[in-house]
């Protein structure tokens, strides 16, 4: 089974530390890691992601991994006993991650709007989508005496900018529009259809099968 | 995928014991690493407790000066004779 697996720089688990072994320089993928090779609760096999859960799990680096034996599905991950690094995925660099984070930032504008226009606040919501990122971070709220779903729909979509501009995470970025996401519909499942649209930037940008 | 069950800080806080003995159930311990993914705050503060029962770990009782001791010890008296 093919899948993929973030790790921070240097190929090391984020949560573990562990260093994976390399594929080699002519392609061989890298030697096989069982869960005996892993921390404590790891021990339970490897992690890895599939292609909708990339969003949850951003970090410096994306691999393609190779999944071996039983493949159990959870929640946000899959988990084998065995697993190895087949080759990096060069497309994800730190210029993808600020991408990400910007698309991000402009889908939890969009969500704020959304709000806005829910609540009559036609002229406001004009007043958001003639900001650029960079201005919404510092704007004044286009509704400062609007109520308090308003505010904090507003709220989200300001800080994801925030965090954008100064840098930040797109982990970070990507969450908080999905927090608003589920904000604006008032509803768990637009946070998962959030998800997935990023996954889908993700897998479009990133050219995954 | 799911987002309506992620864990607040203040839960993370609250299962920080149980995540670094690994003690969490596999779905706890998954929805506590989603939360540290996106949260750069919580993730020093795992940093922190790793570091900090790392060197507590290390020190043994001779490398306490006596009267640091003696303190400790009284203090500890004193707070249990509070709760009592």
């Amino acid at each position: 089974v093919i899948a993929y697996k973030f790790l921070r720089a240097g190929a090391e688990g984020p949560f573990t530390g562990f260093a994976w072994p390399l594929p080699a320089d002519d392609g061989e993928p890298g030697a096989w890691v069982s869960g005996d090779c892993l921390r404590g609760a790891c021990a339970s096999g490897v992690h890895a992601c599939r292609p909708s859960d990339l969003p949850i799990w951003l970090c410096d680096e994306l691999w393609v991994a190779e999944l071996a034996g039983d493949v159990v599905h959870a929640r946000s991950k899959v988990v084998a006993p065995r697993g190895r690094l087949v080759r990096r995925v060069a497309e994800w660099t730190p210029d993808a991650s600020a991408q990400l984070s910007e698309a991000c930032a402009r889908r939890a504008r969009r969500h704020a709007s959304a709000v806005l226009r829910a609540s009559g606040l036609s002229a406001a919501e004009e007043e958001l989508h003639a900001f650029s990122l960079d201005e919404m971070a510092d704007a004044d709220s286009p509704a400062p005496r609007a109520g308090a779903r308003v505010s904090a729909a507003l709220g989200y979509a300001s800080d994801a900018a925030m965090v954008t501009r100064a840098g930040g995470p797109a982990a970070s970025v990507a969450y908080i529009a999905v927090r608003a996401a589920m904000h604006a519909a008032d509803s768990a499942a637009a946070g998962a259809r959030e998800r997935q649209w990023q996954a889908r930037w993700m897998r479009d940008r990133l050219s995954l099968a | 995928v799911v987002s309506h069950d992620d864990l607040t800080c203040q839960e993370l806080v609250e299962l920080i014991n149980e995540y670094l003995e690994e003690e969490l159930s596999p779905d706890e311990r998954t929805r506590f690493e989603e939360h540290l993914v996106y949260c750069d705050p919580c993730v020093n503060y795992v940093g922190q407790m790793r570091r900090t029962i790392s060197l507590v770990g290390s020190l043994k009782e001779e490398h306490l000066d006596p009267a640091a001791r003696d303190e400790l010890i009284a203090a500890f008296r004193g707070w249990k004779a509070q709760r009592t």
